[in-house]
């Protein structure tokens, strides 16, 4: 029950932020994948731009120039090479044909809507999620169990921007406590935020259960068991922290759904978020900000996905020893070369 | 059962009967099993995978899944307390205190994301009430005495070898210097070189603390080394039991004589094993009368008409066959 | 010969087995059956629409506008009078085959992938894995929305749109449980024998990691639902007057407010279709992996 010396700790933090660089370097080529992947499929996007900016009363001429103006009248390699190059090397993600602003400003500006909801669904899906899906695991087959899991199969079953519009029904329309729609306070927030993070509560309570249910069959709980703790012991010493590593990787996903179900629920809520932001851009062929919206969308996500990982590492000992062997097969190797 | 006519037993198995259910139909596990054992003292389980060695161990510490499984009878008396009776609080007090069990699987035994030491200690610090302290320096003693540094305390399970998971397994089970320990094949998933060292751990320290033990085996050379006493166990049931001395040199039952036809001799030149034919019954539909009768060379129609009772053979011998005499085929190898 | 033969016969009857005793944990399931049963049932349904709704799903009646639930309408009517249930039964068609067709399509493609890169391994696998990272590494939903715009609305679209989305989750499913097999001794087995690979993949391989596949194809066609309803919600996707429910819902919404029965039903349509899928695909990972069960 000692704690981790101070040099051992220093050893898994120096190993840790060696991973942790590589894994921020293995971004690049990821981002860059997804620009062009993105790229690609707003090339082949039908509409011109050009004229779309001109409005309906623009000569072809002046398309034209306008075309050339904008550079869409080069050939794909080069477009794309250009874009990359603005995106990669100048860190920036173009203007909007439409408004007045650069993509990136309308991200940052848009930003925080979408955070603050993403977190706090990510928050409401581990605090009332996990606690669901152990209570059920316990009470395999009796009524908490079903309870729990009527709740979470309809959770992961009910469309959120159907649950959405119920819950405005409900709460804002009839019984008026809540507003339906817009920013503002808090209170603008609880109806996206519960309708968003429904189906994570209830996927992370499933996940829960089942990983549970595996764990509490394992040998080493009959060996915990046969050494005389307690039911609440055994539960919380040696089920919990076994189950729960495989959920950290839920709780990473989940992120992507949510983020996912962000930009359905923006355009529920009307909130001008990121998601509200690029779904409108697809509607107006302004690809600029489609392009820059889901690459920062995509980035987010790896980030976050990093973040799972490197909790991951810390918490399961077998995954930390991994890097432990690396560390070590690289001073086998500086040893052998120097 | 056993001659030991000293009082009461220290431990003592009464007619013990547990069945698993497992989709719709009923698996007779145990059936009647009765045996006693004294401190100090090694009982050998021996038979076949699946005859229910396991579950009598785990019935003992109260640690079958239950459901499947479920106890229908029996009593095990731990110096004439029925343990079965007792309340979930009181049982806990007892295992891993009085009784407590090292596992065939070493590999999945150990919890994969706790060190090693805490899992020692911890059943150290529940049971002798002692600061964490005083129990990690225990665990550190117990690692040293299966021969594991005690500067290996913080490490997981996955940074040792099979072997040596086997003996943190012991050493675990060994913390609290238990009076009775159930050791369930400790030897069958390891390489048979290491399978002598951790028999000889788990002997000496056997006799230091002056622990009862259940060995629970197919193997007849652990049972050679280790037991005083062996009970053949066969679809659940105690089909022979005596001294090792009487099993090994007078076996009665037909089964355990083809146990023993199935254990290669050097000092024979006996050009091939003679295995037992068949396979073990179903446990969910066993034979009317005697189990083995379907394998037995020696059945006859007697045999498959109605359970089989012990009989006595003399000494603590005791065997369930009605055709002994024509079983034991060397002459003069029976008692007299 | 006439022994190999009676061995293959015995394979079959042990593979027949193996069927059966899942199909016979599975009807054993009240859950899983009832899914089963509704999937079923509103198959049949969107089959037989043509002949048993009650209006024609785009007969309009201004008479009868915004009509609520009553026995005439029994969900009512729309902004143009139109049956909502009616709407419903023939919306069926379009929002189960773009369930079916999109995941089976992905599933189809996916696995191809995914054993071919499971079993080999070496460069490939490292060249479509880091592909597979970058589809994954954007929200699906968006995705799905990016095609989709790009491809236009439509039905057939739509699934495209939806299938690409689909394709990493089934590569890796496969190729992990690919390598989880890979290293099994009956392979090698099978190799000694001279099996050549593509039959070592589909008949030694495939079976022996097909249960996950199918756990999630079942889960896949749910989730694709919801995700085609999505898209036909923000407008793109199957669009009117074709009666997709995502797209009966993002109509709706305009009169939400005052006819609330113009969203509610067609969104139970869609949670009746997902739970039900759902409730079977958890009855199908049970009976296919019991020890999670008991």
């Amino acid at each position: 029950m000692r704690l981790p010396s101070f040099r051992e700790r220093k050893g898994v933090f120096i190993l840790m932020w060696k991973y942790i660089i590589k894994r921020l370097l293995w971004m690049i080529p990821v981002l860059l994948g997804i620009s062009i992947v993105i790229f690609t499929i707003m090339y082949f996007c039908p509409g011109d731009p050009a004229a779309s900016i001109l409005g309906n009363s623009a000569t072809p001429a002046a398309i034209a120039e306008k075309r050339a103006e904008m550079g869409l009248d080069q050939p794909y390699m080069v477009r794309l090479l250009s874009y990359l190059n603005q995106v990669f090397l100048h860190f920036d993600l173009g203007d909007s044909y439409f408004q007045n602003q650069s993509v990136m400003s309308g991200i940052l500006y848009r930003l925080p809507y979408t955070a603050t909801i993403a977190f706090i669904c990510i928050l409401l899906q581990i605090v009332i999620g996990t606690p669901l899906g152990i209570t059920a695991a316990v009470h395999q087959n009796g009524l908490a169990d079903r309870i729990c899991m009527v709740i979470a199969l309809a959770g992961v079953s009910i469309p959120g921007f159907w649950l959405a519009m119920m819950l405005v029904l409900f709460f804002a329309v009839k019984l008026g406590w809540l507003p339906p729609y817009g920013v503002g306070g808090l209170q603008y927030f609880i109806l996206p935020c519960v309708a968003n993070a429904f189906a994570g509560i209830a996927s992370q309570a499933r996940q829960t259960r089942s990983s549970m249910l595996e764990v509490i069959r394992s040998d080493y709980i009959v060996t915990a068991r046969a050494k005389g703790l307690s039911e609440r012991e055994i539960l919380y010493k040696h089920a919990l922290p076994n189950a729960l590593i495989p959920i950290i990787t839920v709780v990473g996903n989940g992120m992507g759904m949510m983020l996912g179900g962000t930009v359905v629920i923006e355009s529920v809520f009307s909130i001008p978020g990121i998601g509200m932001y690029t779904t409108s851009a697809i509607n107006n062929r302004d690809y600029p900000i489609v392009m820059g919206g889901v690459l920062f969308l995509g980035a987010l996500f790896s980030l976050i996905m990093l973040l799972v990982d490197v909790i991951y590492a810390y918490v399961d000992p077998r995954i930390k020893a991994q890097y432990e062997g690396q560390q070590k097969s690289w001073r086998r190797r500086k040893k052998a070369n120097g | 059962m056993n001659a030991n006519k000293k009082g009461t037993p220290f431990i003592e198995v009464k007619n013990l009967t547990v069945h698993y259910t497992s989709e719709g139909k009923v698996i007779h596990a145990v059936n009647n099993v009765s045996f006693s054992l004294e401190k100090g003292e090694t009982l050998g389980l021996v038979g076949e995978t699946g005859a229910g060695k396991t579950t009598i161990a785990k019935s003992i510490l109260r640690i079958l899944p239950e459901p499947p499984a479920q106890v229908d009878g029996g009593e095990i008396l731990l110096e004439g307390k029925n343990i079965l009776a007792l309340s979930n609080d009181d049982m806990r007090k007892i295992r891993g205190r009085k009784i407590s069990m090292i596992f065939q699987d070493p590999m999945t035994a150990l919890n994969p994301v706790m060190r090693i030491g805490n899992q020692i200690a911890e059943g150290i610090a529940l049971h002798e009430k002692v600061s964490g302290k005083a129990a990690e320096e225990k665990a550190k003693k117990m690692l040293e005495m299966v021969g594991i540094p005690g500067s290996r305390y913080r490490d997981y399970p996955h940074q040792f070898s099979g072997g040596m998971k086997q003996r943190v397994v012991i050493a675990m089970a060994l913390a609290c210097s238990p009076d009775l320990l159930l050791a369930d094949e400790p030897t069958t998933a390891l390489d048979v070189t290491i399978q002598a060292q951790v028999l000889d751990i788990i002997k000496n320290l056997q006799q230091e603390l002056n622990t009862a033990m259940i060995m629970i085996t197919h193997d007849l050379g652990i049972v050679a080394e280790v037991c005083d006493n062996v009970a053949v166990v066969y679809a659940g049931e105690v089909v022979e039991y005596g001294s090792r001395e009487e099993i090994f040199d007078h076996p009665w039952h037909p089964y355990t004589v083809g146990l023993f036809g199935s254990l290669p001799d050097i000092n024979s030149d006996v050009e091939r094993l003679s295995p037992i034919a068949g396979m073990p019954p179903d446990p969910s539909n066993l034979p009317e009368g005697c189990a083995f009768a379907p394998r037995c060379p020696y059945a006859a129609a007697e045999c498959r008409k109605a359970a089989v009772e012990l009989k006595s053979l003399g000494g603590t011998h005791i065997c369930r066959c009605i055709r002994q005499m024509e079983a034991v085929q060397a002459p003069g190898a029976g008692h007299n | 010969m006439a022994n190999s033969a009676a061995v293959s016969v015995k394979v079959r009857k042990k593979k027949e087995s193996q069927f059966s005793l899942v199909m016979k944990r599975l009807s054993k399931n009240k859950l899983a059956m009832a899914g089963f049963v509704i999937i079923l049932i509103l198959f049949l349904l969107a089959i037989l629409s043509s002949w048993i709704m009650p209006y024609n799903y785009d007969e309009m009646n201004m008479a009868e506008r915004f009509a609520g639930p009553s026995l005439k309408h029994l969900c009512g009517t729309d902004e143009m009078g139109r049956d909502i249930f009616s709407r419903l039964l023939y919306g069926a068609r379009a929002s189960l085959s773009l369930g079916f067709l999109a995941t089976i399509i992905s599933t189809v493609i996916g696995m191809a992938i995914g054993s071919v890169v499971g079993y080999f391994g070496g460069m490939a696998d490292t060249v479509i894995m880091r592909l597979v990272d970058i589809l994954q590494a954007i929200p699906g939903i968006l995705l799905a929305i990016a095609i989709s715009a790009c491809l236009g609305s439509g039905f057939m679209n739509t699934v495209i749109a939806l299938s690409i989305g689909g394709i990493p989750m089934t590569v890796r499913l496969l190729r992990g449980s690919i390598m989880g097999v890979r290293k099994m001794e009956y392979l090698e087995a099978a190799q000694t024998i001279n099996c050549s690979v593509p039959r070592l993949i589909i008949k030694h391989i495939l079976p022996n990691s097909i249960s996950p596949i199918i756990v999630s194809v079942t889960m896949g066609i749910g989730n694709t639902i919801l995700m085609a309803a999505s898209l036909s919600y923000i407008g793109l996707g199957v669009q009117p007057p074709t009666p997709e429910w995502g797209a009966m819902l993002s109509a709706a919404r305009t009169y939400m407010r005052d006819y609330s029965h113009m969203v509610l039903f067609p969104g139970l349509a869609i949670a009746l279709v997902v739970l039900s899928l759902n409730m079977l695909g958890d009855g199908l990972r049970d009976a296919l992996d019991p020890k999670l069960k008991k």
